[in-house]
């Protein structure tokens, strides 16, 4: 009797894994296998495969925009995790370790940023440094001079952007580390007799250092295969990286170009596959380290005296520069007809215009639906896809480890790549989804795959395998097993699983701008949309009122977390 | 010498009710002194304790130590941590994983403001204080790559490598295995003498206390509720709550029958109707309710023949029954029924009773202790 | 040449006396088989502020019953999308426009002959020999200045003017398309010849004009916001409408004036053929024309003037030189080319 049940139970396991299997193969191979043909045949203008050729490498080698834009990418990408992590960091330590006023403010900032889509905030920044924005305006102001302090479409002003942008999610990943890590680390060189800045260098930044170094190499990942703030702030200040070139090859180019970019894509997928190889071991090193205290004493902040006014005071420049200013520049543009400095007499051309026309047309409620409906779906569909996969993998069963490797390869596909890989996919196989909102929820679904692991694994590690094992004994099978028993315990860990990847696909451009057609315009492309064809105060007004509705989404993410206790991917 | 005068630490809960610290903490320790602070958990031992390393911040009072003045609350002065010579065990070890066993152990020489230490000289003291735990040549093994005691160990040897007029230990052994507990427990005394740091240790384990300690503080709420040597403390204890804590007791509630000074015998009728001959502790008024603490391993079992006993002046006899008998190794326990009260004792293991055998109990003066209730 | 502009005319206007009651009647049984379609889908590079909103409401309006659906992106987007959408055999659009879109779909064999009724009263420039286009609207390209930063007397009026050191880097233009560099130079070549347009782009290259990768409308806004006070290669209209609104801004005839027909077309494959011409008609009517005029927009029915009259050549007396999409076809990658080694 029993071992008949155990023998069935196997069998429905296997299949289980098996036809999993071939769901995720079929997301997450076919991208790769495109990109490399796409990248080293003739495709002709109707799709047919020709000859295999080196071409599209060799014009990418030829003249300097390889280089140039590899160069870009490094730089940029250094530069903004260097100004996320000065940002972030100091700010984590400063609300973590000592004992500075305002900290409420911190997490203010991070929980409704979380939920700003990127293109809105980097409109907002580029209104707040655009050469009449209020910086440069306020720098002429007080020195006289009439050029401008900073341009924002350069190197420096996509550096200074993107690390704002980064920023948030430092704070939040690095304060968390601080949180759990053991505070009598620090207080033992104290009582060894290291002043707070000997313990502070030799110590605290030390300890921290993989830690950091792991941080750092995200952002940097992050920057290197980020498309908004290279199309929006570097494109017009012709400062190219590899993304936006990729980009330009589909979009700039009649016909596309698509053994260029096929080629750039394989070049900048293998770029990231080597970075994250390097980002696991550096953060299982980060692991390592981790020494958690038996004692629950809370760490005794570090008693900055009046220097504490001092942190106090980056806490609110944290809270206006990333907050309130963009806000406070989204806001004036919204009640303009069109953008003008800040200045007393553009108060006379104040108009409600750009919030009635959002509100009024059917477009944007179309929009809002689609980029609703988009979000929902491909976190649901990947979080019950991981839930699977994850107890597959965690319980070792067969097939665990491959579909385990298989969801979590498409990290590797920076958004960019993988929408031209969709593209390809489904010009040339005959299932008639291409401009649907269809195969933009496919493209979500590989991408937001790896994310997903990383909720329901680790929350599948923390069940105790009796517990499944208890109920086992009782009688019920795999299947009953996973409803009655897995998922109940796993919803906290799958509720800000979903949330999480909900927040992320509502506010992702550099999928869907490849992919969106007539009827599957979210709200990202729309607003880049509006932004290059010179809607920005229109923009601004359907971005805040969007702000809006995703900052409540955004809480409950926050507070979900906090209690399950997952930690965040990063994007 | 370390002095602590009316040291107060509180904490605030939420609604700002007090919620654990330390209140007016006294004590002089002479210098070579192993001092405990005992006490449950949350009852202040490592606020005290993190007071006197300038970890915490006391609310008032004032610490001394030689002829310096580390913190004082009236004055408003307060010596940083890190000047004030203090070398400090933590629960946690805290040895810095980035470092190997030699840098973790220099690090207190190489920050030191104070006093300048060259190269050679480091290299001589830390390995001094390396073989001084019996960790020589460990200097080159990475941190990451010791066992829980060789942490604390070196955990030691940076403490004492600066050859600090303090020493603090707090809670050393509580993440150890309880062999090794043990072991290390010698060998912290050992270090301790040789050495002759005076060191201030907190403990919720009340064996560590007596076996290690010259003298111990009990602490409960927040206060110290009683100061001697280890056999004081076991012996005479002061309070019900010391009694109770540091080891294992029985405990009864009487009526004084006549008036006592400290030390004094006295008559206590117990509830249960029996009449004990007990020594005062405090001195205690003519019915006055008291309380009486019998420590079980010094009772006395004899079978009863029925003859009368003999009873010497104080020793207090009386009649019981065993109820249940277990051996137990280094000792047997027999819960023995007398009357309406019922009575455990550790016997030695040679006594051999069993249930339902008729003893006389016999209670010396010296070990039966009347305490009175407002010594709670 | 003259003898047979005028036939053309006249057989235009012969061919439209004899062709309106069946139009009409053909109007009937389209309009009934737009209704049953529902919908139509216009892949458009006009701003959809100003001119695809009124547009299709008043559509909408018109024909009850027939929803427009509309995707703004510029020419170059608008035909890949387009060319790809066939690629997945799968053409979502019915109906589109643009400068610079209609000749690769041509080329593509995606673009349908259709030649409404109402492009009778357009001059031969203006449509399609082989009817596979008619212009919608015309564009008029010209520098646009800031009025707060330069004053009107003080712009530069000439293309000699633009080469003064004091406009070094105050100048900028969008990096793709016609409306932009590329066609900026497209136009010097074409008007000064290869030498002598040469020549001067070599010496308007030291003037470091500022590239934005934006539409011609997003480069003028940054002028009226202030970022630049000059903006060059930009829609004459769009500084009217804008200056309508307070904005202080304004153009600058500087001759002669690149102009551009924006073409409409309808697809081969479209999903809803009926409704797609039913639009087309209707942009092409005077309608439809009248709500670009209203617009601020330049209609290329020359029976229907502009609101502000001077900003078609005829009344606002300036030279227009005609570029068609033919010839921006084949030309463009050539300006391109210029434009990326002289500007870039």
């Amino acid at each position: 009797m029993s071992s008949a049940r155990g023998h069935v139970d196997a069998h429905s396991t296997r299949w289980i894994a098996a036809i999993l299997g071939i769901i995720i193969a079929l997301l997450v191979l076919p991208p790769v296998w495109y990109l490399f043909q796409g990248s080293l045949f003739e495709i002709t203008p109707t799709g047919a495969v020709g000859e295999f050729t080196f071409e599209h490498y060799r014009r990418l080698l030829e003249g300097e925009r390889l280089a140039t834009s590899a160069v870009n990418s490094f730089v940029f990408a250094i530069g903004s995790a260097v100004v996320a992590l000065l940002f972030g960091g100091v700010l984590a330590w400063i609300v973590e370790r000592t004992n500075a006023p305002f900290k409420v403010l911190a997490y203010l900032t991070t929980i409704i940023s979380l939920g700003t889509p990127y293109v809105l905030y980097v409109t907002a920044w580029l209104f707040l440094l655009g050469k009449v924005g209020p910086v440069n305006d306020l720098y002429r102001w007080l020195t006289g001079a009439n050029d401008v302090l900073i341009n924002v479409h350069s190197m420096t002003g996509m550096v200074l952007v993107e690390g704002m942008l980064w920023s948030p999610l430092v704070f939040l990943l690095l304060s968390a580390t601080l949180r759990t890590s053991n505070p009598e680390f620090e207080e033992a060189a104290r009582m060894s007799g290291a002043s707070v800045w000997d313990t502070i260098r030799r110590i605290t930044i030390r300890l921290a250092l993989p830690a950091v170094m792991a941080l750092v190499l995200l952002v940097f990942i992050r920057a290197f295969e980020g498309f908004e703030v290279p199309a929006l702030v570097g494109l017009p200040g012709r400062v190219n990286v590899l993304t936006t070139d990729i980009f330009l090859a589909l979009k700039d180019t009649v016909p596309p170009d698509a053994g260029r970019a096929s080629a750039f894509s394989v070049v900048l997928l293998c770029v990231v596959a080597v970075l994250l190889a390097f980002y696991n071991r550096i953060s299982k090193s980060a692991e390592r380290f981790h020494t958690v205290t038996g004692k629950g004493f809370r760490a005794r902040p570090f008693d900055l005296g009046a220097g504490r006014w001092i942190a106090g005071v980056i806490i609110i420049a944290n809270f206006l520069f990333v907050l309130v200013l963009p806000n406070l520049v989204l806001l004036w543009a919204s009640v303009l007809p069109f953008f003008q400095a800040v200045r007393w007499k553009a108060v006379g051309l104040f108009t409600l215009e750009n919030y009635k026309a959002v509100i009024n047309s059917p477009f944007y409620l179309e929009l809002v639906w689609n980029t609703l409906i988009l979000a929902a779906a491909s976190a649901t569909i990947v979080m019950v896809l991981t839930l699977v996969v994850g107890w597959l993998a965690v319980r070792r069963k067969p097939g665990g480890w491959l579909l385990d490797q298989m969801a979590t390869m498409p990290l590797i596909f920076p958004g960019i790549v993988l929408g031209t890989a969709v593209m390809q996919i489904y010009l040339a196989v005959p299932i008639p989804i291409y401009g649907t909102i269809w195969i933009i929820l496919i493209a979500y679904v590989i991408r937001y795959l790896p994310y997903g692991m990383r909720y329901g694994y680790s929350g599948m590690l923390q069940i105790h395998r009796e517990l499944e094992e208890a109920a086992g004994m009782s009688g019920a099978g795999n299947l009953v097993i996973l409803r009655r028993i897995v998922l109940p315990l796993l919803a906290p860990a799958v509720a800000s699983g979903w949330l999480f990847i909900f927040l992320l696909a509502s506010r992702v451009l550099s999928l869907p701008i490849l992919l969106a057609g007539p009827d599957s315009q979210t709200i990202a492309v729309a607003m880049y949309d509006m932004w290059t064809n010179g809607q920005g105060t229109e923009l601004a007004a359907m971005g805040l009122l969007w702000t809006l509705i995703m900052t409540v989404i955004a809480s409950g993410f926050y507070f979900l977390s906090r209690r399950s206790g997952a930690g965040v991917y990063g994007n | 010498m370390l002095a602590v005068e009316g040291l107060t630490k509180l904490y605030a809960n939420a609604t700002d009710a007090i919620a654990g610290g330390i209140r007016d903490a006294e004590f002089r320790l002479e210098p070579g002194t192993f001092f405990t602070l005992l006490g449950p958990s949350g009852c202040g031992k490592t606020t005290t304790l993190r007071c006197i390393a300038g970890l915490e911040k006391p609310d008032s009072g004032i610490v001394r130590l030689g002829d310096r003045i580390l913190f004082d609350g009236a004055a408003g002065m307060s010596v940083p941590m890190n000047r004030r010579d203090i070398g400090m065990v933590f629960q946690s070890y805290a040895i810095w994983p980035h470092m190997t066993v030699f840098e973790n152990v220099a690090f207190p020489l190489q920050v030191s403001k104070d006093v300048r230490y060259g190269a050679a000289d480091i290299a001589a003291r830390v390995q001094k204080a390396l073989e001084t735990v019996n960790l020589g040549g460990y200097g080159n093994r990475p941190a990451t790559r010791l066992s829980g005691g060789e942490q604390q160990r070196v955990a030691l040897a940076r403490a004492i490598v600066r050859e600090p007029q303090l020493l603090l230990l707090d809670e050393p052994l509580s993440n150890l295995d309880a062999h090794l507990r043990e072991e290390m427990r010698v060998e912290l005394k050992r270090l301790q003498r040789q050495t002759g740091i005076t060191t201030v240790y907190v403990t919720h384990d009340q064996a560590e206390a007596l076996s290690m300690s010259d003298r111990i503080a009990v602490i409960e709420k927040g206060r110290i509720v009683q100061m001697d040597t280890p056999e004081g403390i076991y012996y005479r204890p002061k309070t019900r709550f010391v009694a109770g804590f540091v080891g294992v007791t029985n405990m009864a509630r009487g009526t004084a029958e006549a008036a006592a000074s400290a030390g004094a015998a006295v008559a206590v009728r117990i509830e249960t109707g029996e009449q004990i001959f007990c020594q005062a502790v405090g001195s205690i008024g003519a019915s006055a309710s008291v309380a009486v603490s019998i420590r079980p391993e010094s009772v006395r079992l004899e079978k009863d023949d029925g003859a009368a006993p003999d009873t010497p002046a104080g020793e207090t006899v009386l009649r019981g029954r065993v109820d249940q008998a277990s051996f137990q190794g280094q000792s047997r326990r027999y819960d023995v029924q007398i009357a309406g009260w019922r009575l455990m004792v550790l016997a030695d293991p040679q006594v051999r009773l069993s249930p339902g055998d008729e003893v006389r109990v016999r209670l010396s003066l010296r070990d039966t202790i009347a305490l009175a209730d407002g010594n709670e | 040449m003259l003898g047979r502009r005028v036939f053309l005319n006249l057989s235009g206007i012969l061919l439209a006396g004899a062709m309106i009651p069946s139009a009409l009647a053909a109007d009937q049984g389209m309009i009934a088989a737009a209704k049953k379609e529902g919908e139509v889908v216009w892949y458009t590079t006009l701003i959809v502020k100003q001119i695809v909103r009124p547009m299709a409401a008043a559509f909408e309006k018109k024909y009850p019953g027939i929803k427009v659906r509309y995707v703004r992106a510029n020419a170059t987007s608008t035909a890949n999308k387009i060319l790809n959408e066939a690629r997945a055999g799968k053409v979502a659009a019915d109906i589109f426009d643009g400068t610079s879109t209609e000749p690769p779909l041509e080329k593509a064999g995606l673009v349908a002959k259709y030649v409404p009724a109402s492009a009778a009263k357009y001059p031969p420039e203006y449509k399609d020999p082989q009817g596979y286009w008619v212009a919608g609207n015309l564009y008029f390209l010209t520098p646009g200045i800031n009025t707060s930063l330069v004053k009107k007397a003080d712009a530069p009026k000439t293309y000699e003017d633009l080469l003064d050191p004091k406009w070094k880097g105050k100048m900028v233009w969008n990096a793709s398309s016609t409306s932009s560099g590329p066609g900026f130079i497209g136009n010097v070549l074409l008007t000064m010849g290869e030498q002598k347009g040469m020549a001067y782009l070599e010496k308007l290259s030291k003037q470091k004009i500022v590239s934005m990768e934006a539409s011609a409308r997003k480069v003028l806004d940054s002028v009226v916001a202030g970022e630049y006070p000059i903006a060059l290669q930009i829609f004459n209209h769009h500084t009217v409408i804008s200056a309508k609104k307070g904005a202080p801004v304004d153009w600058v005839a500087m001759q002669p004036v690149m102009a551009l027909v924006s073409t409409v077309s309808v697809l081969k494959d479209a999903p809803h053929p009926n409704a797609g011409r039913l639009l087309m008609d209707f942009v092409l009517s005077e309608e439809g024309q009248k709500i670009f005029a209203n617009a601020n927009y330049l209609p290329a029915m020359p029976s229907v003037p502009a609101k502000v009259k001077n900003l078609k050549p005829e009344a606002g007396n300036y030279k227009a030189n005609v570029v068609t999409p033919d010839k921006v076809a084949t030309d463009l990658p050539k300006w391109k080319a210029i434009f990326d080694k002289m500007f870039r």
